[in-house]
């Protein structure tokens, strides 16, 4: 892949996205030329291990189509967020196809004025009931929820401390609220509390239960018992952590027994459930608020009612087989332990997703070709995704892989890496 | 003149640091506006450099910057990023005078000294005028990879200096540096309220060369001159 001498970057390597972002001049469109030549030579390089079409539902094993050759494959997937395989489940497509019988496709409204259906109402209480919460708000997309929520709360001299590694769409969701936003460090209960200290009104700290590039686990008590101390309300974003972690499936709170000391639950319908959507959960008095006030749902259409459908079923079948978690992390512990047997450094995940570590924002590549040419679909993650130097493979586990699906991973993984002289 | 020059370095180290935006406005001139890495967050640029040869002689230099929007004019090779220096200081008064005049950079008035120490994966730069400490900065690094990377120079009356830096660089954000800074004139400007201590992206580039293209005026570059 790469056309250089040995050790020195390929020319298509010197720029990344950020150097696409920002500039001054006279036009507009001034960078659109110069990023449409540096991304056409990068889609024949690296970059063509993005955006790889499934032909297939993104189950265990899945077509895949190679966008340098086209030529459709049979890969183990490691790539999809279907934790609990959800997606394609018979009930739920059931659900979903029953759904376009009788709502046809799309909901063709506002969830304000006519885009509101009786499968909506039911899984708001039904989501309600299970998070243990007065009441839901659906969104049409996890990303949605978080601009929404944070665009609703927030206003101009409101502060935002957000974890540095928060999900885009909290930095967004704050700053279209226009409060200060302010990043402390990653898990870091110390520098927020130090940041807390210089901060005055009111205030919201924001956390995810799981960080999706590294699969930590946030460090909850801490940050509550910070947060507590300074009067901060606090938002956590369980996108992938919900119906995976904790006894029943709640969530990364539940996990940690503080339920009731978060003040805004956030997740999604698009990872573990297998669908589309994202949710808030909490008091009715809070959840009227944001009926009325979180502009990126009433400005959109609501859920597909056959999205919603498919989604209520998921939620049924999370609640009635328990085993499927128990099953998830059974997978997630056999894989450690075959990738610590292949010398593989997975960093300080404590969940489903394993960042495979590369430390080589070049080479990164290389191993993710290798191990795809092996049969495991997994997507190389590197700058400015996650930080320089800090590029990774990502594995997400599935409750519905297999021991030969694990072991051709491991084997996959291990066999790139040192062939790329990474270990 | 209008011929390009070169200063080898044995070591060009840079710390890159979170500052709010609202104080890197303050320093950069209205014509350039403060890259946001974040939403309302700036960039500062802290780098320093041994040459160890030059048109004045070996000296070591400090450069501090604000990271602005790179100008984009079609035909020319888009830079890896875009510097405003607002304050540059070197240990000689022959490189100061060098670099005002050739370069319209804006040095401090007075010669600074610099120590730099290189321990295995560490390298550390202080900062002395009149004999007071400055700064203090340690940049780590790893193994590195050859580079050749174009940079735009924002430098004083609306011009731009294209800069190339070549040599063996590692390049990463494990925030594993630190900077200190004292009360300074060499600082004046500078609010650090809200200043992280740490870099979040560290780059030591060994063995390598700094060549400055001539100065131009923006407005030259702009009409696509």
């Amino acid at each position: 892949m790469s056309d250089a001498p040995s050790g020195e970057r390929p020319s298509w390597f010197k720029y990344d996205y950020s150097n696409f972002y920002h500039a001054s001049g006279d036009d507009l469109l001034n960078l659109v030329g110069p990023f449409h030549a540096w991304y056409t030579e990068a889609l024949q390089r690296g970059y063509a291990l993005y955006s790889e079409a499934l032909h297939t539902e993104p189950r265990p094993e899945a077509r895949v189509q190679d966008r340098r050759t086209g030529k459709v494959e049979d890969l183990v997937n490691f790539a999809s967020y279907n934790y609990l395989g959800l997606s394609f489940r018979p009930e739920v497509r059931a659900a979903a196809i029953a759904a376009v019988e009788r709502y046809g496709l799309g909901a063709s409204g506002s969830p304000i004025l006519s885009g509101m259906f009786d499968v909506h109402r039911a899984l708001e209480d039904r989501l309600a009931r299970f998070k243990k919460k007065e009441a839901a708000i659906l969104f049409p997309t996890g990303y949605s929820a978080n601009v929404g929520l944070l665009s609703a709360l927030l206003r101009p001299g409101d502060h935002a401390l957000v974890d540095q590694y928060a999900h885009a769409s909290i930095v967004d969701g704050v700053t279209l609220g226009r409060a200060e936003l302010h990043y402390f460090r990653h898990n870091d209960a110390a520098d927020l509390e130090r940041k807390l200290a210089r901060t005055r009104g009111r205030t919201l700290v924001a956390v995810e239960g799981v960080y999706s590039m590294d699969g930590d686990v946030c460090a909850l008590p801490a940050v509550v018992e910070v947060a507590r101390r300074h009067g901060a309300r606090i938002l956590l974003d369980e996108a992938h952590s919900s119906f995976v972690f904790g006894a029943e499936g709640r969530g990364i709170a539940e996990h940690f027994g503080l339920e009731d000391e978060v003040d805004l639950h956030l997740g999604t319908f698009s990872k573990a459930l297998g669908g589309q959507g994202g949710f808030v959960c909490g008091s009715r008095a809070l959840i009227d608020y944001l009926n009325a006030f979180a502009r990126s749902r009433f400005f959109s259409c609501n859920l597909a009612p056959a999205v919603t459908a498919g989604v209520l079923a998921a939620l049924e079948i999370v609640e009635r087989e328990p085993q499927l978690r128990a099953r998830l992390w059974e997978n997630v512990a056999k894989l450690r332990a075959l990738l610590a047997s292949e010398g593989v450094d997975v960093g300080v995940t404590e969940s489903q997703i394993l960042p495979v570590m590369v430390r080589n924002d070049a080479k990164v590549f290389e191993v993710a070709d290798r191990v795809q040419a092996a049969g495991i679909f997994a997507q190389p993650i590197t700058y400015p995704a996650v930080p320089k130097h800090r590029s990774r493979l990502r594995l997400s586990v599935s409750a519905l892989h297999t021991d030969a699906h694990l072991a051709l991973a491991a084997r996959a993984v291990g066999d790139a890496l040192r062939a790329e002289g990474i270990q | 003149m209008s011929t390009a020059e070169s200063y080898p370095f044995r070591d060009g180290v840079a710390g890159f640091f979170d500052l709010p935006f609202r104080a890197a406005r303050h320093l950069v001139p209205r014509h350039l506006v403060p890259l946001e890495r974040r939403p309302g967050g700036a960039v500062l640029s802290v780098a320093s450099f041994d040459f160890h040869t030059s048109p004045v002689g070996p000296y070591g230099e400090i450069v501090l910057s604000i990271v602005v929007a790179p100008l984009v004019v079609s035909g020319r090779e888009l830079p890896k990023a875009a510097l405003y220096p607002f304050v540059v200081a070197t240990t000689t008064t022959a490189a100061r005078e060098h670099g005002i005049a050739r370069w319209k950079l804006p040095h401090f008035p007075e010669d600074v000294g610099i120590d730099f120490r290189r321990e295995p994966g560490v390298f550390a730069v202080s900062v002395v005028a009149a004999g007071t400490p400055v700064l203090e900065m340690t940049v780590t690094g790893q193994a590195g990879m050859p580079v050749k990377d174009l940079y735009q120079v924002f430098v004083e009356d609306e011009h731009l200096a294209e800069v190339l830096m070549e040599g063996e660089s590692s390049e990463h954000e494990e925030g594993t540096g630190s900077l200190s800074l004292r009360a300074h004139p060499l600082l004046a400007g500078l609010d650090v309220e809200g200043l992280e201590p740490s870099p979040f992206r560290e780059q030591w580039i060994r063995a390598g060369m700094e060549t400055f293209h001539p100065v131009v005026p923006l407005a030259a570059l702009r009409r696509g001159r």
